[in-house]
């Protein structure tokens, strides 16, 4: 069994409490994003599942064995760090072999197992080069290949791909991605980019300031932000204030100074009175093309009509709502006979809310 | 006509950097070349175009200084050894691992290098004289690796840890590495090569310090600096005393060679900002 | 039967975090206990003694006969004043070469060489040098001005004054100074003299106005630790001073050595201690921003 829970971890240093509280269970075999803003306890919490850092309080299970006090070189946990961490004394076949050679394994089996290693990262023939030589890319391969090669229970990952150029870290992050789902193993993520995360997780635990936010599949975080923060942080998302003044049923309906909207929720937690966000995607939003009665309507201004290739971004100037633009994304061609300065229609049907801060 | 008086005011001015440069570096190496030529001179009386060139003030260099010149080595050799051994261990320590009251401890590390040295010379005589240390080779160890070896060792090796990324040791450790093959796999080959530097660094300044030692083992001491010195306040400049400076010069030139050829310039340049001296 | 198992194997392994740390403390506590025994312990003492007459009473008298000395205070003044000005002069003449150091690698790599070597030699040698080329009647420089040139019937009679003191601080501390500009110049990250050229500013200019005010931390941290060793300057003083007041230190050395007056010595010590401290504490301070 490679499952892992984490039960109560809290951590402090001095006064700051870097973790409050976790709680989370991994299946075997998943592939979970620690995602979340700098600073909010994400790396922390890694480096106490690894046994590099430890708790002021909580236990950790590997399966149904408790690991809490179990030392790091003890865990049987791959981790790629942030800076890859290749020794740059050794070459890269020692470097790979490393674990191995901790686990006492004999020659050939190691030299079977390195060479299967740099084969799933694309890296044969590349044993007598030293890391000092290789490319920021190809350093991060043989960094997950050293995490690989002794099959470990858990792969951990640091923000691996942080130091890549943009290109580089798309294609690398879908190669880590199917070379996951080839091996099966369980494995860690963590980032702050929410893009990497929505592509390639099973799960994704959102945490800000020490605490968890969210817990949930990327659709889940996506479709249905639980709070203000992970509306944010996800995506884009234009928000609305506003307090509702009636529920019936599913639909709440919400008053933003002259504006009336009614949002579709089963959420139970909003109820008249309550201070609401309402959140709505940029692919949500509408033109209004035909006369139709339909809710949620604004009169809005063209500001500015950005063309971005598969898409055209339009920022919006609308009346009473903020102060600042709504964010809307339509196809090119719908967009053809919009001029910046014209005057339109926009509308939604879909859309979150979440409680006001 | 614009360029031209550009010209020969640009060409001014490269002419005053050249010889402030060389100026600057006769300024750094005159005392070098001064006692070295004066040595191959045979008198005191040193003119700048020489009588005679001659060897007799290096013949003239007497058992006493060979004597005291072996003893520095050994102290040196000694005291520089305890001090790395202690030093790089204890650096390793207070840059990676948790203790407690690590801060008002680094603080008591730290005195050696605010306190000047003949403070410290003071203070070491004021401890050495009830317990019977001074005039003993026992006592000048102490004092040369308390006062002065274990603090150099120490700052060096503390800017070694420094230099090596927490993550090699954790990525080993995280493969399943326990301390003793950390040190043996990791710690040693990349702290290695600055160790070795440092080492040599600390013996030379070991070997060629003064001040520690006037006041622990007395003028009667048998150091070379403290020896060499007290010929010239006893006696006056003598040409055997020159010659043995010569050839302290000429050592430390084959030091920096040395360190030059095997570790490169940068091995030099990095230990330069250490504090007191003289 | 399973879960006892591991709780077994839980317990044997609880004591690792501790353990880390009684480790890291432990292989801490030679050089800690002998750097407090050799340094913090004895300068204790001296404090100690500083606020003591020689039976033991405790009293101040010691530092109100020291600040009431009027030798001992000229001798203070003597020391600052030629303190500041070595270190001020050293300042002037390290920084331009210091900062050619710091841009040229070809300098760095071929003539570094001379400030190292000189740093790492033992303090006679700049002293014998300067008994060597200032002695009255046989130094080099007398002989070459009197003997040879014929420009001067009197030869000049600085080496144990404190013009030849002077020089020899001066030496010293211009091979701190070198050494220590070229690598804080160096920190100063060079695209800054770049971006000012780009906009239009000569090298006169770029030197003045960005080169010099990103340097005064440095210089500062250079200048106050030039200071501290001066003030506390002991070794060349010794052999140098002839004529005229003393430095500070050469006044403890009589107090401790001949007088036998220890603790007005140790009060005195630690005057010039703290003067010291100061100094470096500021040169720390100044190399942190």
């Amino acid at each position: 069994m490679s499952s892992i829970s984490l039960k109560n971890i809290v951590k402090k240093f001095d006064e700051v409490i870097a973790v409050n509280n976790i709680n989370f269970e991994i299946k075997d075999g998943e592939f979970v994003t620690l995602l979340g803003p700098s600073g909010c306890g994400k790396t922390t919490t890694l480096k106490i599942i690894a046994g590099l850092l430890e708790q002021t309080e909580g236990e950790i299970y590997f399966g149904d064995k408790n690991i809490t006090n179990l030392p790091s070189h003890k865990r049987n946990i791959g981790l790629v760090f942030q800076d890859y961490a290749l020794f740059p004394h050794m070459n890269v076949y020692k470097n790979v072999s490393f674990g191995l050679e901790m686990k006492k394994f004999n020659k050939k089996e190691i030299d079977k197992r390195v060479k299967r290693a740099l084969e799933m990262v694309d890296m044969e023939g590349f044993e007598e080069r030293r890391p000092g030589e290789l490319s920021g890319g190809q350093q991060q391969r043989i960094a997950m290949a050293r995490a690989l090669a002794f099959d470990p229970e858990l792969l951990l990952f640091d923000e691996p791909l942080s130091n890549l150029d943009a290109k580089l870290r798309q294609n690398i992050r879908l190669e880590l991605r199917t070379l996951q789902e080839t091996t099966k193993k369980t494995t860690i993520y963590v980032t702050h980019d929410q893009q990497e995360a929505l592509e390639i997780s099973d799960r994704i635990i959102l945490m800000n300031k020490g605490f968890i936010e969210q817990i949930g599949t990327p659709e889940e975080l996506y479709d249905n932000p639980q709070s203000y923060f992970a509306a944010d942080f996800i995506g884009s998302n234009n928000f609305i204030k506003g307090k509702v003044i009636d529920v019936t049923g599913d639909t709440k309906t919400i008053q933003s100074y002259e504006n009336i909207f009614k949002v579709k929720t089963a959420d139970k937690k909003f109820n008249i009175g309550s201070e609401v966000i309402i959140c709505i995607r940029p692919e949500n939003l509408r033109l209004l093309t035909d006369n139709e009665p339909k809710d949620n309507v604004l009169p809005a201004e063209v500001a500015h009509k950005i063309y971005v290739g598969s898409l055209v971004v339009l920022q919006l100037k609308v009346k009473n709502i903020s102060d600042n633009y709504l964010k809307m994304e339509i196809n090119p061609s719908e967009a053809k006979h919009l001029k910046e300065g014209q005057n339109v229609k926009v509308y939604f049907s879909t859309s979150n809310l979440v409680p006001a801060e | 006509m614009e360029t031209g008086l550009r010209k020969t005011f640009s060409y001014i001015l490269d002419t005053i950097k050249y010889s402030y440069v060389a100026l600057m570096i006769l300024w750094l190496i005159f005392p070098l070349i001064l006692i070295i030529y004066a040595s191959f001179q045979g008198t005191l009386d040193v003119k700048l175009i020489p009588d005679k060139f001659t060897l007799d003030t290096y013949r003239a260099i007497t058992p006493e200084y060979w004597k005291s010149f072996k003893l520095s080595l050994v102290l040196a050799l000694f005291s520089t050894i305890i001090s790395v051994g202690m030093a790089a261990p204890a650096a390793w320590a207070f840059k990676r691992g948790t203790i407690p009251g690590k801060r008002f401890l680094s603080i008591i590390l730290m005195v050696p290098n605010i306190v000047p040295k003949i403070i410290l010379a003071i203070a070491l005589l004021r401890l050495f004289i009830p317990l019977r240390l001074t005039n003993t080779n026992t006592g000048l160890l102490i004092a040369l690796v308390g006062a002065y070896g274990l603090p150099l060792a120490y700052g060096y090796c503390e800017a070694i840890v420094e230099g090596i990324p927490e993550s090699y040791e954790q990525a080993a450790m995280v493969l399943g590495a326990n301390y003793p093959t950390i040190l043996r796999k990791i710690l040693i080959p990349l702290m290695g090569p600055g160790i070795l530097v440092s080492t040599l660094f600390v013996f030379m300044r070991t070997l060629m310090t003064f001040l520690i030692v006037l006041f622990i083992a007395g003028p009667g001491a048998t150091t070379i600096s403290v020896r060499l010195f007290q010929d010239v306040v006893e006696r006056g400049a003598q040409f055997e005393s020159i010659a043995m400076t010569s050839i302290l010069i000429f050592i430390t030139i084959l030091f920096y060679i040395v360190v030059n050829k095997f570790f490169g310039a940068s091995a030099l340049s990095g230990n330069v900002f250490d504090g007191k001296k003289g | 039967m399973l879960q006892n198992i591991s709780f077994v194997s839980v317990k044997l392994n609880q004591g690792d975090f501790n353990h880390k740390r009684r480790f890291f403390l432990m292989i801490a506590t030679p050089t800690i206990l002998m750097t407090a025994i050799t340094t913090l312990i004895p300068l204790l003492m001296i404090v100690k003694d500083s606020f003591q007459d020689k039976s033991g009473i405790f009293t101040l008298n010691q530092y109100i006969k020291t600040f009431t000395d009027t030798y001992f205070l000229s001798s203070l003044q003597f020391t600052i004043i030629m303190s500041s000005l070595v270190t001020v002069v050293s300042i002037i003449i390290s920084f331009p070469i210091a900062y050619m150091f710091a841009r040229n690698k070809w300098m760095r790599e071929h003539l570094f060489g001379f400030v190292t070597v000189p740093r790492m030699l033992p303090f006679f040698a700049i002293a014998y040098s300067l008994i060597l080329l200032l002695a009255p009647v046989t130094g080099l420089i007398n002989t070459i001005l009197v003997n040879d040139l014929k420009l001067l019937s009197k030869p000049l009679d600085i080496l144990f004054s404190p013009i030849g003191l002077g020089i020899g601080l001066l030496y010293l501390r211009t091979v701190l100074c070198i050494s220590m500009l070229t690598g804080i110049i160096q920190e100063i990250n060079p695209n800054y003299e770049l971006a000012a050229k780009s906009l239009g500013a000569s090298s006169f200019t770029t030197f003045t106005k960005i080169v010099l005010p990103l340097s005064i931390p440095g210089i500062i941290a250079a200048g106050s630790l030039a200071f501290s060793e001066t003030v506390a300057a002991y070794s060349i003083p010794l052999m140098l001073t002839g004529r005229g007041i003393p430095m500070v230190s050469i006044l403890l050395r009589t107090q401790l050595l001949f007088l036998r007056n220890h603790n007005l010595a140790y009060a005195q010590a630690v005057i010039v201690t703290i003067v010291s401290i100061i100094c470096v504490l500021i040169s720390k301070k100044a190399l942190e921003r």
